[in-house]
């Protein structure tokens, strides 16, 4: 029964593989190629507050690298191969995922993950929980 | 594992293929057969290293700072790891001088930029022999026919393969667009949702 829907499922869902990488990070769609293809930087505004807002991701956010004032970092959450700041990881998968995934799109995707060989088990979490929380069916990581 | 897919190297089968993935980060060395990874090594070595080095060179040297992003436009202008030739390329930094203080321009050739970044380079040199030596002699005797496979986006430091070639005697080719090789392999393993279980991480 399982295996039914499954199948059913595969037809209408784009899935997605993506390549988590220090560097750039690349989103593969099932049947389109290449949809996304970003530097791995997120721009973080801090509040008078103290609270934190995410300004920009990719793209825009490496323009800032380098360039921001005071308020403003421009942070590479994948710095050395490991994931170096959890939160924004999260946020940019998420970010990512939903800019070619639109939630319009009743069917959740399959996503395969590929992720740094020396990642640890709290890491792997992090990473399978968060393509969870931006809406995928299931989560595979590859090396 | 997923560069190696997208390299489009026959893993599935039972022979050595040996795929080193040089990403920002890290460098990974690895030997695949049969779907499985039967030794690798990785390296905290990769792009950013070789642009932190370059900074680090220019500030000993010429005592000017420049920026992360400011090296990595010289490594991809005129980075060079090997003299293959007698062609020096030269390029204009700007940057700020530690010991005035003021902004200025600097002319700087691939020479030196190779010298800048021949340690990390060495590191990833020696992480490949590491491997080398560590593989089972069946698969050893493989790769000594079909070679090593450069991926990922150092794969485009110039002259890499010939350094490479140099320092192993084996035939060294890059993939087939490089720095998108990890994203179309996992993409392909979409497709083979067997392929996708057996090579998946367990968790």
């Amino acid at each position: 029964m399982l295996n039914i829907f499954d199948a059913l499922w595969g037809m209408f869902s784009n899935d997605l593989a993506i390549d988590l990488g220090t560097a750039n990070t690349l989103v593969f769609m099932k049947g389109k190629g290449i949809v996304v293809s970003e530097p791995s930087v997120v721009a973080v505004q801090t509040g008078y507050a103290g609270q934190r807002k995410v300004l920009a991701v990719g793209k825009d956010a490496k323009e800032m690298l380098g360039r921001t004032p005071g308020s403003i970092t421009a942070i590479r959450p994948m710095k050395d191969g490991v994931i170096a700041d959890f939160d924004y990881t999260e946020e940019m998968l998420r970010y990512f995922i939903r800019k070619v995934h639109n939630r319009k799109n009743l069917v959740r995707p399959r996503i395969v993950i590929c992720v740094p060989s020396g990642i640890t088990q709290v890491e792997k979490r992090a990473v399978r929980e968060s393509a969870e929380s931006a809406g995928a069916r299931e989560v595979y990581l590859i090396e | 594992m997923a560069a190696a897919i997208g390299a489009g190297l026959p893993i599935t089968e039972a022979s050595g293929n040996m795929i080193v993935d040089i990403g920002g980060g890290t460098t990974e060395v690895a030997v695949i057969s049969l779907a499985g990874v039967v030794y690798s090594q990785s390296v905290r070595i990769g792009g950013d290293k070789l642009d932190e080095s370059i900074v680090q060179y220019m500030k000993r040297k010429y005592n000017l700072l420049i920026g992360e992003r400011t090296a990595e436009a010289v490594k991809i202008g005129i980075g060079n790891v090997y003299a293959a030739d007698d062609e020096v390329l030269s390029m204009e930094v700007k940057g700020r001088d530690l010991v005035s203080g003021i902004p200025k321009t600097l002319e700087i050739n691939s020479g030196e930029i190779r010298e800048a970044m021949s340690e990390p380079i060495n590191t990833i040199v020696e992480a490949v022999r590491i491997t080398l030596e560590r593989t089972p002699p069946e698969l050893a005797a493989d790769i000594v026919d079909k070679g090593i496979v450069l991926a990922g986006g150092g794969a485009y430091l110039k002259n890499l393969d010939l350094l490479l070639r140099e320092e192993t005697g084996l035939p060294v080719t890059v993939a087939e667009d490089p720095l998108s090789c990890v994203v179309y392999g996992s993409g392909k393993v979409l497709d083979h949702i067997d392929l996708l279980r057996q090579v998946a991480v367990p968790s």
